[in-house]
């Protein structure tokens, strides 16, 4: 038996975090994608089962149209601009937009009942709209409320993990 | 417990007497080069912080700075302001606090989020007739009331609080005042008070989450909507983070529309990394 052979730990998990207007990409099945601080921002995870390629998008507003130098220097910012570039680097990778699942969190509001900042609906209203022109469905999201999530994403098996500040974290 | 009660029993926390003095030179136009270093020299541990922060490599002077008389000539008064309060404070802010779920850095970082946000707003021509350094300082110390409230919340406090939120339907500000007897903006107020910080200061962080349309000028509006719009550009630490009430006439008062709220979003979130990038959090 060889000496390498013997050894039988595991290699560490790899945490790759998402920064905020930013995505990350893996085809690692060691690999855990994390992004904090999701308030009304939304953090949008991405994933093939069949080939453990997964993705996790963190975007903060809906629409680039404010701004063209941003949108072309951090798409990952916007809904409109981040969502395709999430979908394309995930098929540049090898993943089947057929067996693709799209789990969505964030979306924080205000106590605003005029409705006058209400970026987190925006944001939904925007990727809901996107993603309906593009014929694809949300499989799951926990969405709104007043507390900021932490959502990460494993892409040995997919499983995607949401937690809270005071609650235990749970599963999407 | 009322604010004044709350303040009244408070342990001291560290702060510079030095670095005190220096921002109530806010609301004195004739504050002078001389008097800046007068202050700085009576305390050697600022002095040699404030030559070290100059002296970093995130600082446009780095390694040419020698005496503090150089640092303010070079400087002047509003950068220094920064400078002084990155190091006056960091001792008593930097710390976690259990009881809004903050570690070590949150509400440090989320201090200088709102002091971007603020001096952003203030230049982006929203208003005309507040100084960029008042907003920055007043963004800094909006919070500072959690540092004195946390003295006092005991977890079954907590508990109970966050029931109001979860429960009632009420913002984090009301909750605490139904639990505790004052809000964070109240305390902090009171604790500026006996700092004998510039009134205007006092009055914004005082009502940072009610905020004044009138008298002008704006100061506790702007700082309402600087925390806020830093909370939508991704600082928004601790939980129910989002308790928060948003007060439509004060965003009306200031010019911010549907439209412009996106924009200045995106502008704060360039100020916020601009600030992180300069404090370093070690």
């Amino acid at each position: 038996m060889s000496l390498a052979s013997k050894w039988v730990i595991p290699p560490p998990k790899k945490t790759l975090v998402v920064g905020i207007a930013d995505k990350v990409v893996s085809n690692d099945p060691g690999a855990e994608l994390v992004t904090y601080s999701l308030g009304s921002c939304l953090g949008i995870t991405l994933y093939d089962p069949a080939k453990r390629i997964g993705g996790l998008l963190h975007v903060m507003l809906p629409n680039s149209a404010i701004s063209a130098a941003k949108a072309a220097s951090c798409p990952m910012m916007f809904v409109d601009t981040g969502v395709p570039r999430l979908f394309h680097a995930l098929y540049e990778l090898g993943a089947d937009r057929a067996r693709l699942v799209l789990k969505v969190a964030g979306g924080a509001q205000f106590l605003d009942p005029d409705g006058v900042f209400n970026i987190g609906e925006r944001n939904q209203a925007a990727l809901a709209e996107l993603l309906r022109r593009n014929g694809f469905s949300i499989q799951a999201e926990d969405l709104g409320g007043v507390s900021s999530r932490t959502l990460r994403l494993q892409l040995d098996s997919g499983r995607v993990q949401i937690h809270s500040p005071g609650r235990p974290p749970y599963s999407l | 417990m009322t604010a004044n009660e709350i303040v009244a029993k408070l342990k001291p926390l560290p702060v510079s007497r030095a670095g005190l003095r220096l921002i109530k030179l806010l609301d004195q136009p004739d504050r002078d080069n001389e008097r800046i270093i007068q202050i700085l020299k009576c305390d050697a541990m600022l002095t040699a912080k404030v030559l070290r922060s100059c002296n970093s490599a995130g600082c446009a002077l780095k390694g040419r700075v020698a005496s503090v008389d150089q640092a303010v000539l070079l400087l002047g008064y509003n950068q220094i302001l920064r400078i002084v309060l990155s190091v006056a404070l960091a001792e008593a802010m930097r710390v976690p606090l259990k009881a809004y779920a903050f570690d070590g850095n949150d509400l440090w970082l989320h201090s200088f989020a709102a002091a971007a946000a603020a001096e952003t707003l203030a230049l982006d021509g929203l208003v005309s007739d507040i100084d960029p350094s008042s907003a920055y300082t007043a963004g800094l110390l909006h919070d500072i009331g959690k540092v004195a409230l946390h003295q006092f919340l005991k977890p079954d406090l907590v508990l109970s609080l966050r029931q109001q939120i979860a429960e009632q339907g009420l913002s984090r500000p009301d909750a605490e005042k139904v639990v505790i007897g004052a809000d964070h903006a109240e305390v902090g107020a009171g604790l500026l008070a006996q700092w004998e910080l510039p009134a205007e200061i006092i009055e914004a962080v005082a009502n940072h989450h009610h905020p004044l349309v009138e008298p002008r000028p704006r100061l506790s509006a702007l700082t309402f909507m600087a925390n806020l719009i830093s909370h939508l550009a991704g600082s928004a630490p601790g939980w129910e983070s989002y308790a928060v009430h948003l007060d439509g006439a004060a965003a009306a008062a200031l010019g911010i529309t549907r439209e412009r709220v996106d924009y200045l979003v995106m502008a704060v979130r360039e100020s916020i990394e601009r600030a992180e990038a300069f404090i370093v959090v070690e």
